[in-house]
């Protein structure tokens, strides 16, 4: 894994947009997350998945930019969702608050349900 | 409009600014100034953080802001003014004759600098509405740290739980390789780090250890730094201070924290550049020094769990293997001896480990004739075990070739030793042949402790008749004959025997041993034996032995 972070955005249907990441998620990490999501929310979307597949290491600052993407879909009534965490990111993210707004997943394809609201 | 409706108005909008929902709420604080003053154009800025700032009516140049940003970055959220023509700066090039500067503070703190380009209107109403402007200010400013203590306070718990899982994963794995994964990126994560690197010596012993190298990002140093390395945490803020082993490493800063198990540094955690928001790099902090010693520690207490695991590992595969090659020796040292025409025999073996290297066995003949012997071969445990093995293959295989001439017979096998030990294993062998229609043993002592034959009360010694076998390829051995008749007896032991010693490292020796086979001529063989080995036992009280006891006994009858 390497430590520049790569993203890229798959969208299954208009309204989710799914950001793999591939690295670490730091500051620069981070901020190319923020703007890809920005980017789409933009364009009016407000459901985002995180697959944090080929990402094992995070850190403070890649998370308090996290949580700003998480504060700015909130503000405009989306839904943020995580996918396919390493067990240390899952646990990182429900100690820094992150899984109190936001869901986190096994796999894709409930957390792209629970994003259209098939599912609670 | 009346003053009084434009204080109003202006108390509205800041009635609508929700603290909870806004980060930068100068905007909405200029706009209601702007109302309630009646000016029509003005800026409002954070003087604690510059680049937060709303402009409304006016649109200064590059350089005014430059210079505004200059001033703020001194003054800090203790500023209450502009300096001498900044003012106008800001306004050009449409410059107002009375503007107003406008400080919101609260508990001795400048929340904002709102400047105006005109006097409020209504001063006393508008004093409300910049008091009203301030609270929400005020609100928002404790809202951002609270939620600022909240993340720190949090990151904290992250940290303690970040070194408890690493602990817990010491106790779980003794998989060195993904500890070592583990520690690096808890380390790297924890510390903000850009990258990191760990080098250790995994097997602990010298500098030709096998090192374990790990890099996130680019490496920061190899193997090298393991010979220079400090034995206390470092941090270089600046490059001009590192160790030369890093002068190279491609950051900025390094903090760097030695792996130091029972009491020798065995390897190095590395990490470089704390980065910041700003997307700059931050000065490695006591604090942080403190936390990656921490994980150092856990590095070395995995890495000794390791090693501990290795040598319970390499313990239990050498036990496996003496176990597997005793019940092999079992099966080579005869379980019971035989019944022959003429003698009555006995005899035992005392291994000192569970497989040594003494032999002892009886062969009888074809024709009425009982050859036996006891050998000894160099060394202990499993190699000489094996050479035991290979000792009674040959008797027995060799056997077929006739013992008429002895020394002939000691020379095939002493051939086959030869050729066999490749790693200058050598044997002592008492070798006899016992002719009951001539009542005598004809004997061969390759090398070996002298028999003992006792007749008519009184012992004789059978010394040795050449060098043991297996070692020098040119050697002579001499065969020599003693009468045995019924009653006599020949007496042959291992060197475990005379040399046993107690607690006062006196040694058994031959005088004791003589006297016990004097001693117990009217005996039977079996009696005897028991008797040599008992008094061996009392006399060397629990004292451990480094050499197997052999017995074996033969009596005419």
């Amino acid at each position: 894994m390497s430590e520049i972070l790569k993203v890229t955005v798959e969208r299954p249907d208009a309204a989710v947009a799914v950001l793999r990441t591939d690295g670490y998620i730091n500051n620069a990490g981070g901020e190319e997350i923020a703007r890809q999501a920005y980017a789409l929310m933009g364009g009016g979307v407000t459901r985002l998945l995180l697959d944090l597949e080929k990402t094992k290491i995070v850190n403070s600052i890649g998370i308090s930019i996290l949580i700003e993407i998480l504060e700015k879909l909130l503000d405009s009534g989306g839904r943020l969702a995580f996918c396919r965490l390493t067990p240390t990111i899952e646990k990182t993210f429900q100690i820094m608050g992150l899984a109190q707004y936001a869901r986190i997943f096994p796999a894709p394809d409930p957390a792209v349900a629970w994003l259209r609201g098939e599912t609670d | 409009m009346h003053p009084g409706a434009d204080i109003l108005g202006a108390h509205a909008r800041l009635a609508a600014i929700d603290p909870s929902a806004v980060e930068n709420p100068l905007a909405q604080v200029l706009a209601a100034l702007l109302a309630g003053s009646g000016a029509a154009r003005g800026l409002a800025v954070d003087p604690s953080q510059p680049q937060r700032r709303a402009l409304q009516g006016l649109s200064p140049e590059a350089a005014a802001l430059s210079r505004l940003d200059r001033f703020l970055d001194q003054a800090g959220s203790g500023a209450t003014g502009f300096p001498d023509g900044l003012e106008a700066e800001l306004f050009a090039p449409a410059i107002p004759v009375d503007a107003r500067v406008v400080p919101l503070t609260a508990r001795d703190e400048t929340l904002a600098l709102v400047l105006l380009d005109r006097p409020p209107r209504d001063p006393v109403g508008f004093a409300s509405v910049a008091a009203h402007a301030a609270s929400i200010l005020a609100v928002i400013r404790m809202s951002q740290r609270v939620s600022k203590a909240d993340f720190e306070l949090k990151y904290r718990v992250w940290e303690l739980q970040s070194l408890y899982d690493v602990g817990l994963s010491i106790a779980g794995t003794l998989d060195f390789e993904s500890l070592a994964d583990d520690i690096l990126m808890n380390s790297i994560s924890l510390l903000n780090a850009r990258t990191g690197t760990l080098i250790v010596r995994t097997s602990g012993r010298s500098v030709e250890d096998e090192v374990l190298v790990k890099h996130f990002g680019a490496p920061l140093a190899g193997p090298e730094i393991l010979s220079s390395l400090p034995d206390r945490p470092c941090r270089w803020n600046a490059r001009a201070d590192r160790m030369s082993a890093l002068a190279k490493a491609p950051a900025e800063k390094l903090l760097l924290a030695p792996i130091v198990a029972d009491g020798r540094t065995l390897g190095v955690l590395i990490m470089a550049d704390k980065e910041n928001r700003a997307g700059g790099v931050d000065d490695f902090s006591p604090s942080d020094e403190r936390i990656l010693s921490l994980f150092g520690n856990q590095a070395a207490i995995a890495l000794e769990n390791a090693r501990l695991h290795r040598e319970a590992v390499e313990k239990e595969r050498m036990e496996r293997e003496i176990e597997l090659a005793a019940s092999i020796q079992k099966t080579i040292l005869p379980a019971s001896l035989p019944a022959v025409a003429g003698l009555r025999l006995a005899g035992g073996n005392r291994p000192t480990r569970q497989v040594g290297g003494d032999y002892y066995d009886v062969f009888p003949l074809p024709d009425g004739r009982t050859a036996f012997c006891v050998a000894d071969v160099a060394g202990k445990g499993v190699p000489a075990a094996l050479l035991v093995s290979t000792v009674h293959a040959c008797l027995r295989i060799l056997l077929d070739t006739g013992v008429a001439d002895l020394p002939g017979f000691v020379a095939r096998v002493h051939r086959h030793l030869l050729g066999f030990s490749s790693t200058r294993k050598f044997v002592t062998l008492f070798f006899a042949v016992y002719d009951p229609l001539r009542q005598e043993v004809r004997y061969l002592n390759a090398g070996h402790n002298p028999g003992i034959c006792l007749a008519g009360g009184e012992s004789t010694l059978l010394p040795s008749g050449g060098p043991p076998i297996g070692i020098l390829p040119d050697c002579v051995h001499r065969e020599a004959t003693v009468p045995l008749r019924p009653g006599d007896t020949l007496v042959l032991y291992s060197d475990g025997i005379t040399e046993a010693v107690n607690a006062a490292d006196e040694e058994f020796g031959m005088e004791r041993l003589i006297a016990l086979v004097k001693g117990g001529q009217d005996e039977i063989p079996e009696a005897l034996s028991s008797h040599i080995f008992g008094a061996v036992s009392e006399f060397t009280r629990g004292v451990a032995q480094y050499d197997d006891q052999t017995v074996l006994i033969a009596r005419a009858c």
